[in-house]
């Protein structure tokens, strides 16, 4: 062949780029606009309410496969629970596992309110003004040797994980522990079976909490006639297999970074739920491979929990094949403030000149196009408790208002005039690093104030922020823990149960003992004692409110704006409660049309 | 030869001894307190006591003093024992033993094809030198080297959904279970990272087929009437292949470093995946120590296979 001259050359590059331009994709995302300048006034719309959850009238369809993602939101470090706890290895055992009591997760319910259904127990008494709980369970309930779960199986199941890994149940009910030895961490959980139909728990003091964590997937009754043995005679979870008891479905088969399988456990009791036959969960955590599986046909839906970009579930919402609904932020990420003396965020002025310099309703308006909130202290999801800045009337200004002459005034009188610089910490992982975009407008509001406040992110890997110290300093961005609401406001906030560690999920900032002496912060906490044994719900609600509005002033940790989070399902998919988010009940009454 | 290789299989010792204290060094500093992650889990957020992170830590065998680790960690190596996983419990070659199949199956996928591309289109590209198909060999090297392969394996994935509504993403599948679906799970990432590490040796092939078919002996060959297929093929190519084999080889490391992205996109439960997206998240230092050893020894392993095979493939080469 003969050489190329430069004319070949050059028509040869020119119908290389005609052929890149040709196969450039033609469904374009629609771009996020950029957020509005700071300070500019903010007629922003207000956020679009969540969809309620439709009653559905048709009768569930039992059978079918159900694929999805996101409800075991990242993969199990280890299998055994009671050895290793985490998140979403107990998410695991309590789809096998059922409870006393369950979350009352019907598809037309607004979800987490507490409210509880029978379970394996058909009936409980409530005696002694609280302190004591008898259960009277279900009869005939067979696990797959043939053996019928009692009384036994719970005592056992608590014994054992108080032994293995004093943490988990004894950190949800502690009420219901007496402390054996302090010193060697040893304690003994206050459950008997007086027969093996009877379970019997008592209480330290009475606790607004307690029958929601007897229902909740953060403990699940776990039965060793299928664990491989152990050295130290409990029993050892080594692969899923040995994971099974009376819950709905089993995982059969789990390959690491693809999927986990579920099949329906045929001697399940509870006729009202599992209706499908099996479920795939697939172990997808890049928000445009779960497009592009979704299009492709592969998932029938995403749980909320899995939190990807507002833009990508957008896009996905002009596919006609697919129903997306939102909700109420599923997470959310405090800024845990660093309030030790010398801080800058000390001062309460400078805490609430954060909060009036950050355009609140703008960042909803345009980062999340409309679809996103603010709330103080508890997340968006649990929209039951969740008291809306907008409504703190002028007691809530510093989340309900844009004010950058107030903050810049503020500024000045705590004598930071001259504006000061921060670090803030936070990690890689997926569940963080969608966070990002709205602290960079965070800091870049505050900039616009020109008081010379100048925020920037640290970002770390996740092993390395999980285990990062006491900033001194800086502000560590925070994750979340439990859904339910006593986390909220009592366990990750209450002053007797903070230690000198600050560790992911921990809302009070820096040693317990930081806010001694602040009035304020006294009246919070003695109100949070106080919700803490009230079980009238209506009264509990006052409280938490009021608990809410005190925060707001004060800011004691900062919580920016969060996104809507979209349920993502395929049109056959019914039944689901788009509201029961973190509690794992989404898919529990789910059901396919076709 | 002989004993060159049995001197270079000695220095394996050392070698293996210098790495390990390398790695076990740096994951002590690595920042990150594992106990405190691990007990975050346990407590499911809720506070804990500085006597139960203790606790914990003696459990782990985390308060021990650093060089009792060490020899722990190295005499556990001589006898064969990679460590106990922090998080499972379990020993970390129970791990290994289900993702180093995977990775090895990826890796030598991509490896063969991409030699078998490079070398291929490099030859080509020699010997129709100027032309068209000498451009787009070239262009093609240009490409495999430049576009990272992870965006590769992102468009792969995304654009055939968004225009064709099919995605090549499936759900993995072992090679024991179901060969033929576990091929076609494996075909498109080993493609990507094939293209990647094609690229260099095609570039290096074609280079020097170049030089080789400039030599004299070529023109002798040529002189002496033998067909331009017997002369390619015995003369010029197993010449031109002596450089390009010591690429190959450590395109052999470059793969392990390469599965890493594709793994976690295409699903693939590989070693490269448990290392970065699992053991290093966690900080489960044995898992991270026991993986690194074993990449270094197969690195080491590599090279000196790499060396022995110039012996094989130059006989002007000779060890002492």
């Amino acid at each position: 062949m003969k050489a190329l001259n430069s004319r070949t050359l050059l028509g040869m590059l020119l119908g290389t780029l005609l052929v890149l331009l040709a196969c450039a994709p033609s469904a374009q995302p629609a771009a996020a606009p950029a957020p509005a300048a700071p300070g500019a006034p903010a007629a922003a719309p207000a956020p679009a309410k969540p969809a309620e959850p439709k009653v559905v009238a048709e009768k569930p369809k039992r059978g079918g496969t159900f694929t999805v993602t996101g409800e075991i939101f990242s993969e199990p470090p280890s299998l055994d629970y009671a050895r290793r706890g985490g998140a979403t290895v107990i998410i695991l055992h309590s789809i096998a596992s059922c409870k006393l009591v369950q979350w009352d997760d019907r598809p037309d319910r607004p979800g987490s309110i507490e409210q509880v259904l029978p379970d394996l127990a058909e009936r409980w008494e409530e005696l002694d003004g609280g302190l004591k709980y008898v259960f009277h369970l279900r009869k005939g309930v067979k696990l797959p040797n043939g053996k019928e779960v009692t009384s036994a199986d719970f005592v056992r199941t608590w014994e054992r994980e108080v032994t293995l890994a004093p943490g988990g149940l004894k950190n949800l009910i502690r009420n219901a522990y007496t402390v054996v030895d302090a010193k060697k961490n040893l304690w003994k959980p206050n459950i008997e079976a007086p027969d093996n139909y009877t379970v019997v728990i008592k209480l330290s003091q009475p606790d607004a909490d307690f029958l929601s964590m007897m229902g909740s997937h953060w403990w699940a009754l776990t039965f060793e006639d299928f664990y491989e043995k152990s050295e130290d005679g409990w029993g050892e979870v080594k692969n899923v297999n040995n994971i099974r008891g009376c819950g709905p479905y089993y995982p059969t088969e789990y390959v690491p970074a693809s999927h986990m399988r579920f099949e329906r456990n045929p001697n399940y009791y509870n006729s009202e739920l599992a209706f499908v036959d099996k479920i795939n969960h697939r172990f997808l955590f890049e928000p445009n491979i779960i497009a592009a599986a979704f299009r492709a046909g592969q998932l029938d839906a995403l749980s909320p929990m899995q939190n990807i970009p507002t833009t990508v579930a957008q896009e996905l919402e002009t596919d006609k094949t697919l129903n997306v609904r939102w909700i109420p932020g599923a997470w959310y990420w405090p800024w845990l403030l660093n309030l030790e003396q010398g801080s800058p965020w000390r001062d309460v002025r400078v805490r609430r000149a954060l909060a009036l310099a950050v355009d609140h309703d703008a960042i909803v308006k345009n980062l999340f196009s409309g679809r996103g909130s603010t709330t103080v202290l508890i997340e968006p999801f649990l929209s039951f408790w969740v008291l809306n800045p907008k409504d703190m009337g002028e007691d809530g200004r510093y989340y309900a208002k844009h004010n950058p002459e107030e903050a810049k005034r503020l500024l000045r009188e705590a004598g930071y005039g001259n504006g000061f610089s921060f670090e803030l910490i936070t990690s890689s992982s997926p569940s963080h690093a969608v966070a990002h975009p709205t602290f960079e407008v965070i800091f870049s509001q505050l900039e616009a104030l020109e008081m010379g406040v100048k925020g920037k992110m640290k970002i770390l890997d996740y092993g390395a922020w999980g285990g990062y110290p006491e900033p001194i300093g800086g502000i560590k961005m925070s994750g979340i823990a439990r859904p339910d609401i006593e986390s909220f406001v009592y366990s990750m906030h209450h002053p007797k149960l903070s230690t000198d560690r600050t560790v992911a999920g921990r809302q009070i900032p820096s040693k317990g003992k930081v806010l001694e002496g602040d009035a304020e912060f006294a009246r919070v906490v003695k109100l949070m004692d106080e919700q803490k044994v009230t079980t009238d719900v209506p009264k509990r609600l006052k409280l938490i409110h009021e608990i809410q509005r005190i925060w707001a002033q004060n800011i004691w940790t900062y919580y920016p704006p969060v996104p809507d989070s979209p349920i993502i399902t395929r049109k056959r998919v019914q039944g689901y409660n788009p509201a029961a988010g973190w509690s794992g009940g989404t898919w529990k009454y789910v059901w396919l049309a076709e | 030869m002989r004993d060159y290789a049995i001197r270079r299989l000695i220095l394996i010792i050392p070698t293996m001894l210098l790495a390990s204290t390398m790695i076990f060094g740096l994951m002590r500093y690595l920042p990150g307190d594992v106990a405190q992650i691990i007990i975050a889990q346990i407590k499911a957020g809720a506070e804990y006591s500085e006597e139960e992170l203790n606790e914990l830590r003696g459990k782990l065998g985390l308060n021990k003093p650093i060089h009792i680790q060490y020899g722990e960690f190295i005499g556990g190596l001589f006898k064969g024992d990679l460590g106990t996983s922090l998080w499972t419990k379990q020993p970390v070659v129970n791990e290994m033993i289900h993702r180093f199949p995977v990775s090895v199956q990826l890796i030598s996928m991509a490896v063969v094809m991409g030699w078998i591309m490079g070398v291929g289109v490099g030859v080509i590209s020699a010997l129709k030198q100027d032309t068209r198909l000498d451009y787009l060999g070239r262009s093609f090297a240009i490409a495999g080297l430049s576009v990272p392969s992870f965006w590769v394996g992102i468009l792969i994935i995304v654009l055939p959904a968004l225009w064709f509504r099919w995605t090549p993403l499936q759900q993995f599948v072992y090679l024991t279970e179901d060969p033929v679906r576990n091929l076609e799970i494996m075909i498109l990432p080993a493609l990507i990272l094939a293209i990647n590490l094609g690229a260099p040796v095609m570039r290096l092939s074609r280079t020097t087929l170049l030089e080789v078919l400039r030599q004299d002996y070529i023109r002798t060959a040529y002189a002496k009437g033998l067909v331009e297929r017997v002369v390619i093929g015995r003369h010029a190519i197993r010449n031109a292949l002596i450089p390009v084999v010591t690429v190959m080889g450590l395109q052999i490391i470059s793969g392990l470093s390469g599965t890493v992205i594709l793994e976690s996109l295409f699903g693939i439960p590989g070693m490269g995946r448990l290392l970065v997206s699992e053991a290093l998240a966690k900080r489960d230092y044995p898992m991270i120590q026991a993986i690194n050893v074993l990449v270094a020894f197969i690195v080491v392993i590599v090279n000196l296979l790499v060396d022995l095979s110039y012996g094989f493939l130059d006989p002007r080469v000779r060890y002492r």
